[in-house]
């Protein structure tokens, strides 16, 4: 399955401590509709030439639902119009801050087939909202009524939560609170990734990034059937206990062929952080078909960085299987080369030899995988 | 949704209107009840159970052979003497009766445990101050955990019966105070969603022809929602990893002392165990 992650637009309404998007200087705009018809005839022509393959197109930002929800309906007429044989083989989802999500998002999400909507939320006060000062409160009544509207009109929501700085003080008050508003289940505590000077006092170590959930995987592990689909937590006990590959695109080894990243000028790169920092540029849909772009030859150093780091910094490392060296842009970011492993891999070493291992009793065997499943994409 | 019950004092005109409704009735103390029951009969209103917010302790209750068969949920502030109660207890254990009983004192929270191991089933009423919060706790172990035969504690079964982890518990269907299950009329026929909105006058509705679509009405969806105000900050109840059982029942005791937190962290526990223990049956092993 190919994932399209579509930036719609680089706007934002929300000023977040940690992101990126919010950072950078050049922002792309917003997609034009013209450029939105070609994305969905882009669709159709690589679906038309692999009649089995799927596209799983993810609405990100910025802010999407900045446009209106008048540009999903805009979308959803493009796919009609222009992927009329290949409709069936497209699946939207969407990531947003929901703060200005309303009752008229709900029938045209419907008609894309969204069902649920991946969001993230921080409960420590001015880490997130508008304005210079983060104006958390208001940002929390407009996120806490937007969920309200979801749940009463039966559509699905998933947390991701930044791990920071801040979170370390108290993990069991985050886990707690997150799981107490998100009831059936769906948070995932991803560690935040600073690349820059300026808010270094966010900043998390992977050992610090490891020990929160290791304050937490305690308490998940022994009530986990009340805790459902808590992550990283349910990723590794699929992994490691119940021998069922789940990995995300960072540790699959196995995104080099499968993502683009569309910015709403049109330029396709790998993912939102290459795109951002100018690497594994492929082009512009106006200029290059989805094919092209897949099989753009600067992704084969993704897979020669697989096939490089298993004999060499990772050759001894029974991890191997759960990570393959990790998110190649993570590398990147330190080493400013591909070609290394990530320093995440400490994290992942240390959660389960730490903390997994103990509290499970379960030691982590590596089975034999003949090939790499696709990347679950982390949204 | 299922049309929720009326609690309503005993009102001769209003009991006219309240035809089709399934009723509990108010009424002071337990000397009322036949002259409650010749009303509904006379009404030919559906009772769910009569109300008796007595001001009496259980040991001092007249209680009588006229009372069989009529569902009853008597609110006693404490037991009374034993040995008054002793003298009841054969009656007691014969009537379909229910004693509600406030958690305010350890002396409460020990007498329904007595209560209920002398087969009387018990509800545990919020209270507001002094709350032994581990004996609360052990309550609810005793509740639902415990071997030998006892008569029903609530909430604790009520929780039992409706806790699903990835669903919202209200604690207040065993207190009349869930606002899908129950309505409080007042003697003019208006409503609100518990006797303490009622008193203070905090209406939902104004007459009793509002009750129909009673749950699209932005009074209901507040309430429904007021769980979220708990989650602008970072902190209190929306931090307790007993939350989902207890929904912020007890902020306000909480603020005070954050006990409550524990409590109902075993409670939920227990619950647990006990929808477990359910499921697996009472299969047992032969053992020498």
């Amino acid at each position: 399955m190919a994932t399209l992650i579509v930036k719609a637009t680089e706007a934002c309404n929300s000023n977040c401590y940690y992101c990126d998007v919010v950072t950078k200087e050049q922002r792309g705009g917003t997609m034009s509709l013209e450029l939105l018809e070609l994305l969905f005839k882009r669709m159709n022509e690589y679906l038309l030439h692999y009649p089995e393959e799927r596209i799983e197109l993810i609405w990100h930002g910025g802010e999407p639902l900045l446009l209106g929800h008048e540009f999903y309906r805009q979308a959803k007429l493009f796919q009609r119009l222009h992927c009329a044989e290949t409709e069936g083989r497209i699946s939207h989802t969407i990531q947003s801050n929901l703060t200005c999500f309303t009752e008229k998002f709900i029938s045209v999400f419907r008609d894309l087939g969204i069902d649920c909507i991946g969001t993230s939320y921080d409960p420590e006060p001015h880490m997130r909202g508008p304005g210079k000062e983060r104006d958390s409160e208001t940002y929390n009544r407009k996120f806490l009524s937007s969920i309200s509207i979801l749940e009463k009109n039966g559509l699905h929501w998933g947390i991701i939560y930044v791990v920071t700085k801040r979170s370390l003080e108290r993990p069991e008050d985050v886990f707690h609170f997150l799981t107490n508003l998100k009831l059936s289940g769906g948070v995932n505590f991803n560690p935040v990734l600073i690349y820059d000077d300026l808010r270094k006092d966010v900043a998390i170590t992977p050992e610090e990034y490891a020990d929160f959930l290791g304050a937490i995987f305690p308490l998940w592990w022994k009530h986990r059937t009340r805790y459902p689909d808590i992550q990283p937590f349910k990723s590794f006990v699929e992994n490691i206990i119940e021998h069922k590959t789940s990995l995300s695109c960072g540790e699959s080894g196995n995104c080099s062929h499968h993502h683009i990243n569309i910015a709403p000028n049109g330029d396709a790169s790998h993912c939102g952080r290459s795109a951002d920092w100018g690497l594994l540029q492929y082009g512009n849909i106006t200029e290059r078909t989805f094919d092209e772009i897949l099989h753009d030859p600067q992704r084969d150093q993704l897979d020669e960085r697989v096939s490089l780091l298993i004999n060499s910094e990772c050759r001894a490392c029974r991890f191997w299987e759960l990570c393959h060296g990790g998110c190649p842009l993570d590398a990147w970011s330190k080493h400013k080369e591909f070609i290394h492993k990530t320093e995440w891999c400490n994290a992942r070493i240390r959660f389960v030899e730490k903390h997994f291992e103990p509290v499970t009793g379960v030691k982590y065997e590596p089975q034999p995988v003949p090939s790499h499943p696709e990347p679950a994409c982390e949204k | 949704m299922r049309p929720p019950f009326l609690v309503c004092p005993l009102q001769p005109d209003l009991l006219k209107q309240l035809q089709g409704y399934q009723i509990i009735l108010r009424i002071p103390e337990l000397e009322q009840v036949e002259q409650a029951v010749e009303q509904v009969n006379r009404a030919s209103i559906r009772l769910e159970c009569l109300y008796v917010t007595s001001r009496l302790a259980l040991g001092l209750q007249p209680v009588s052979e006229k009372l069989k068969g009529i569902p009853l949920a008597l609110r006693v502030p404490s037991m009374g003497l034993m040995r008054d109660v002793a003298i009841r207890l054969p009656l007691l254990r014969q009537l379909s009766i229910r004693v509600f009983m406030p958690m305010d004192s350890t002396e409460n929270l020990t007498s329904i445990r007595i209560l209920a191991s002398l087969g009387i089933a018990c509800t545990v009423l919020p209270g507001t101050k002094n709350i032994k919060w581990d004996l609360f706790s052990d309550l609810a172990s005793y509740a639902l955990l415990g071997l030998t035969p006892h008569g029903s504690i609530e909430p604790f079964h009520t929780l039992a019966r409706e806790y699903q982890p990835a669903g919202r518990t209200e604690l207040g269907g065993a207190w009349f105070t869930h606002p899908e299950k129950f309505i409080h009329v007042d003697s003019q026929g208006r409503f609100a969603f518990s006797q303490d909105e009622l008193d203070r006058e905090e209406f939902a509705g104004a007459g009793l022809q509002e009750l129909h679509g009673i749950f699209e009405t932005p009074a209901f969806q507040k309430h429904q929602e007021q769980w979220r105000e708990q989650f602008l900050t970072f902190g209190g109840c929306a931090t307790c990893p007993g939350w989902r059982i207890c929904r912020g029942t007890f902020s306000v005791q909480a603020a005070e002392n954050p006990e409550c937190r524990k409590a109902f962290q075993e409670i939920l526990d227990i619950v647990e165990l006990k929808q477990a223990a359910d499921v697996r049956g009472n299969h047992q092993v032969w053992q020498l």
